[in-house]
Formats: structure tokens, sequence, C-alpha cells
């Protein structure tokens, strides 16, 4: 498969063509520091020259992958809507593919804590072995870089401009940082293609991190004074890019769309959405096996949780559920106490557990019901073993 | 049939035209996520464009009717606007453009106001002036050709007129976007009741008229829904007043009789009935085609020299304030 490949989302443009027959090539344009990005003008003119290296030109690309951060918020832009345009110009598939995935790619053997400079004093950090994820991409502050990247284990290797950038913090910590002038601190748009190519792909959607300055502040003002109106409402499909954004902010192994789309197509499921003031700021979706509602994601935006969100999602649930004798289930985190007490004032109880449930962390799992027993504080009415397969692996 | 977009603000917009002139699609999606913040967030306004573009540019083949083969020539706003927005459809166009290696046109955002008085079915030709009012603009400009030089007669030097209707609207309480529900208040009223500045000079001003309104509603019973309403009424005709005499001078001064309005603004009941009684040969573009849309940058690439490909592949766009008429 011929794939063009481009990342905008640090101050570099990079690109790059792979053809099926394992012929690839790079070209990238990057800035001295301080100097403004080149994005928006030098993209299509570096994509153009290698697609004529290449000798496929514009209609031999079969697939289209582009970094979708974090980064820049401007630079995802302009990758984003420039692969749309060619996406659409000849009804190519278009994927997206992590940019700190990218960055960690060509690392193998040894954990790569891949960081970039989120400027504003901050960091995006994720750590990939070998192509696993073992800490999800985040934003942070420099002092906290350090614990974040002991999930990668002993033999961790910093690399990206925001190891250069923060590298006091790494070496804090006594993690290796790449060499100033080692290749690994760039993103490649040789590592986009090849992981398109690989399957380890996203949504091509912009992934911020960060909610828009506006909205901070809106939500900070809206918090301080009076309480927003909240609503909540059925989950529909075009809620999923505000969905995936929640959901990438909020997890650390987060879903992807398609196992929201899933869900969604489940006749016999209840998905909500919560709004406030007309914003998606939370959801849950539960789905009904044989008799049991099993409770397979609650989430809220991590800026705006403790504020009643997920109790309403959750109330709405028992609501549409529909009877008296209903029982839920749901597995949780044994070191997510906010949500276990959640659970708990809803009525839940600790039944049982999942060891080593969660595969970032190899964390347990906690299973919790909900029934007409526990509600009087007993479990009698708990069914002994859950035969369903779970849902936040 | 060109395919444009138009992404300068906080509408998401594309339209297939053809050279004709016929308007085959025009597609406008306006992001209704600005309200909550009392005016356009540039950065979500970027952020709405990157999720709608596909979607919109899809919708408009669809309602066209057609493949994408059929495109000769793509267009795109490249400013007067706000960078993070403008960047989404450019950039997208762009792409488009290079993929099939077709010829594309950069499009100057008030140049394709002025242009959509040449889209079918009522064309309208110049010489004219045209008085471009929205909530980012401002402008009075002479139109001798097209695709010719266009001179600035008159231009704001505060805020623009829109802005001036959303500003006084919230002064009364009246939430954002306001302009229309000031509008609706003001039919009630008496427009002679206050008299408010329309600013001195050949060009356009609402800031003194913005400070005059807010100390009027400190002196007045302010709650009083006919106070209110004169208010409103008053503060109206001031904006109107405002830019009638500039137009009126600016017919007298090119000895033009033909008049082209652009822009949100020109949507005002107020002023469209003004200029109407004017007496001269006014043209007033159906309102999907006076707000932002793309099939106004479609016409205005038709006189724009396109570049080939691939000449334009390092092309940018420009903010607020550059361009032709800057």
């Amino acid at each position: 498969m011929n794939v063009l490949g481009l990342d905008t989302a640090t101050p570099s443009t990079a690109v790059a063509v792979a053809r099926s027959d394992g012929w690839l090539r790079e070209a990238r344009d990057d800035v001295a520091e301080g100097e403004r990005p080149r994005h928006a003008q030098r993209v299509l003119a570096l994509a153009a020259e290698l697609l004529a290296a290449a000798g496929i030109g514009w209609e031999g690309i079969e697939r289209l992958a582009v970094g979708v951060g974090p980064g820049g918020y401007t630079g995802l832009r302009i990758g984003l809507a420039t692969a749309r345009g060619i996406a659409r110009a000849h009804a190519v598939g278009l994927v997206g593919v992590g940019t700190l995935r990218a960055l960690a790619e060509p690392l193998s053997g040894r954990s790569a804590i891949a960081v970039l400079d989120a400027r504003r004093g901050e960091a995006f950090i994720a750590v990939y072995r070998d192509g696993d994820e073992l800490l999800a991409p985040r934003v942070c502050r420099p002092q906290d870089l350090g614990a974040l990247a002991l999930s990668g284990g002993p033999d961790s290797l910093a690399i990206g401009d925001g190891a250069l950038r923060f590298r006091e913090f790494f070496e804090r910590a006594g993690v290796a940082v790449a060499p100033t002038d080692s290749a690994l601190h760039r993103v490649t748009a040789g590592a986009i293609c090849r992981l398109a190519m690989s399957g380890s792909v996203t949504a091509a959607i912009p992934d911020y991190l960060r909610l828009a300055d506006a909205e901070i502040a809106l939500a900070a003002k809206t918090t301080m004074t009076e309480p927003a109106t909240l609503a909540i409402r059925t989950l529909s499909y075009s809620d999923l890019p505000a969905v995936s954004a929640i959901e990438r902010r909020a997890f650390p192994t987060p879903w992807s769309i398609a196992m929201f789309v899933l869900e969604l197509s489940k006749p016999t499921g209840v998905c909500l959405a919560a709004l406030r003031d007309g914003k998606l700021v939370g959801y849950t979706i539960c789905s009904r096996y044989d008799t049991v509602w099993h409770v397979m994601n609650v989430a809220v935006e991590p800026d705006l949780r403790r504020q009643g969100i997920a109790s309403a999602l959750l109330a709405e649930l028992y609501l549409r559920a529909g009877d008296a004798g209903a029982q839920f289930t749901l597995e949780v985190r044994r070191s997510n106490k906010a949500a276990i007490e959640l659970y708990q004032r809803d009525g839940f109880r600790i039944a049982g557990l999942r060891p080593s449930y969660y595969q970032d962390n190899r964390e347990d799992a906690l299973i919790m019901w909900r029934t007409p027993a526990t509600l009087e504080g007993r479990l009698d009415d708990v069914p002994a073993a859950d035969p369903v397969a779970h849902h936040r692996p | 049939m060109i395919l444009a977009l138009e992404t300068s603000c906080d509408d998401t917009c594309a339209a297939l035209v053809g050279g004709d002139g016929v308007v085959h699609a025009n597609v406008i999606s306006s992001q209704e996520v600005h309200d909550r913040f009392g005016g356009v967030v540039p950065e979500i306004a970027a952020r709405q464009h990157v999720e709608l573009i596909d979607a919109v540019i899809g919708e408009a083949f669809t309602r066209a009717g057609v493949g994408v083969e059929v495109v000769s020539l793509v267009a795109a706003t490249r400013g007067p606007g706000l960078i993070g927005a403008l960047l989404v459809g450019f950039c997208a166009a762009k792409g488009f453009a290079a993929a099939r290696e077709l010829p594309f046109a950069p499009v100057d955002h008030l140049l394709g106001h002025v242009a959509a008085a040449y889209l079918a079915p009522d064309r309208f030709e110049p010489p004219f002036l045209a008085l471009i009012a929205s909530g980012g603009h401002t402008l009075l400009l002479d139109v001798r050709s097209r695709g010719g030089p266009v001179a600035v007669l008159a231009r704001t030097l505060d805020d623009a007129a829109g802005e001036a209707f959303d500003k006084g609207a919230r002064m009364l309480g009246l939430g954002y976007p306001g302009g229309a529900a000031l509008s609706h208040l003001a039919a009630g009223g008496d427009p002679h009741s206050y008299e408010f500045p329309t600013g001195r000079g050949e060009d356009f001003s609402f800031a003194g008229l913005k400070t005059a309104l807010l100390y009027k509603i400190r002196e007045v019973d302010a709650g009083d829904p006919r106070v209110r309403a004169n208010l409103a009424a008053a503060y109206e005709r001031a904006i109107v007043e405002s830019l009638v005499r500039r137009v009126v001078s600016g017919l007298e001064r090119s000895g033009s009789a033909r008049l082209a309005l652009g822009g949100g603004v020109a949507a005002n009941a107020t002023l469209r009935a003004r200029l109407e009684g004017l007496g001269v040969d006014l043209f007033l573009p159906p309102a999907e085609l006076c707000t932002d849309n793309a099939a106004m940058i479609a016409s205005a690439a038709r006189d724009v020299e396109a570049l080939a490909y691939p000449d334009y592949l390092g092309l940018d766009v420009y903010a607020t304030g550059e361009g032709p008429l800057r």
C-alpha cells in the first residue's frame, strides 16, 4: 500500500512517502529555535516532491496518514485540513497516528518516554515500549515528568523536544535523556507511514489534550458563580468526536471510536450524554446482557469532575432501565477512590475482584453491583459469577 | 465548476459554482458554539472548522449532485479574518487542488462580498458602490470593473457595524449575539426619542455611539420596557444613519447612482428601507449571500488570476488588516 504520511504537530513540517514495495523517503522542514513554523507553506510542496520521486504522483496515494498530536494547535489543524482536502480529492482513506507514538516508534528494545514541549511551561508525555502504550498521552507540569516516566521501567530513554527542554527533571529522576544531537528527538513522517501500515492508527481528529483557554475560563467562572444547567439526553453518533476527546483525557486506556460505534449500535443499550450549556461534558455507556445492566463506561471531562455530572448520568440511567428490580454491575480500578465512593453513594456495593485486570498497570478491578438487595445493604441477590467479557481491558 | 471554501470567521462554508455564476451548492454551517462566550473565540472557531470542513465539502457535492471530477478550479478565502480559522479552509482547498493538480485562486474575503453581486440569477455588474457591513468589517467601496482595482471610500476607525449592534444589545441586556434582538426591540420604539452620535468625517466610527448608549442607560430608567425600546430604536437609527450618510456622500463624490450591499448587517430591515428610499439602483442580495458564504468566494475567483499547479503550494493566509483593501 502506498502511503503519504505527514506530521505538523511540532514546529517541523515532516512528510514521507512509503511505497508498497518497501521504498520510503522522508522530507522535512525544521525551523530554528523561536522561528515561526512553515507548515502551511511547506507541507504540500514537500509532499509533491516526494510523490514525484516515488513515481506514483497524487493519484497513486492509497492511504493518507496524519499525526493527530498532541502538539501545536494551529500546526495540527494545518496537517489535518490539508490531509482532508487531499483525501476528498481522490477518495483516499485517511487515518490518524498519535504524534507521541510516532516519536517513540524508532526506539526498540527499551521504553521510550516520548515528550514534546507543550508551551506555557508544560509538556506532553506518553510512554511506549515496542508499540505497547504504557502511559497514554497527557499534558503535565515539568515537575511531574520524572514520576510519570517511571512507568517505562529502569531502561527507559526520554526523547523529543520536551525531553531536551525539561532534561533536568528527567535527570533528577534518574531517567536517561537521548544525546542532544540524537535524531530520536524528532518526529518523523516515516514513523507515521510505518504505523499507518501496521494498523496502529486512530481517528483523524486533532488530539489537542487541552481545552481551549476560553472553555477553561468559562468553566471556572461557571463553577464559581452559578451551577450551569445540566441536560441529559441519549448519546448519538454525532457526539463521538466530543466523546473521543473526553475519553482520551479521562482514561489511561481510552476506548477507540469503533468501540463506541459498536455500543451505540446495540439495540439493548442505554447510552447517555450530559450537556452543560449545550456542550458535551460527560457520557455513560450501559449495555444489557440477559437481565443484567453492565455499566461499561462513565466519563466526565476531567476539569469538571466532582460537580454531580456522573451522578446525574447514573440517575437518568436507573430511570431508563425502567424497573425497580433492575440489576446493575460495573468494574472500577481499585485505586479510583472517588469513583468507588460515588458508586457506593448510589447503592453499588463491592462484590468481587478481578486481579490484574487493567493492562496498563496490572491494577485489580473491583466488581460492584447495584441490585434491590445492595440498596438495602445486602448482597444475597448478586449473581455469583459474571460471564461477560470485559470492557476496559 | 469552481469549488470554493470560506472559513474566515465562525461559518464553515463550501460552494460549487459554475463559470456562468450559477450556484449549484452553497453550504453554510454556522457554529452555534460561541454564544456562551459572548463573542467568537478564535481557537474554538478553528477547532470547529476542522471538525466540520470535510462534511461541509461532502455536502456541497451531494447537493450539487456531482463528483469531484467536475471541479476545474479551486478557490478559498485567503484573508482577512481569523488566522487559525482561515487556515483550515485554505489548507483543505490547497490540498484538494494539489491532489488533482488543478489551478487555485486565493480570494480576498471583502472582494468576495462584492462578487456576491455577480452571481445568477440577478447579476449586478459594475460600476457601483458597495457597502460591506458585518460583524467584522465595515467598508464603502468604489467598484469600477470586475476584477479591477477597488477603491476604499470609507472604512471603520474602530468597531464594525455588526459589532456595534451586538455591543449595544449586550448593554441592553439582550445577550449575545443580540443584533437581531436589538432590531426587534427597536421596532416598538421611537427612533427620535434620543439623539445619538453618528461620528464625524468620511470614515465610520461607532465607539462614541457605544459610549453614548452606556451613559444614557445610566441616566434613564432602563428597566422600563418603553424606555428600552426607545433606546434600541434610537441606537439602531444612529448606526443606520451613520452608514447611510457615508453612502450618500460616497455616491455624490463618485458620481455613481448604483449601490450593492453585502455582509450580515445588510439584512437589517431599517437599513434596507432607508437605502431603498435613496432612489438609487440598489442591489440587495438574498440573505444567504449577504452573510459569509463560499458562493461569493467562487464568484470572485472567476475574476482572479488563478495560479497553476504547483505555483500555489507555498501560499499562506493573511490576517485582518492585511490584503488588497488594507
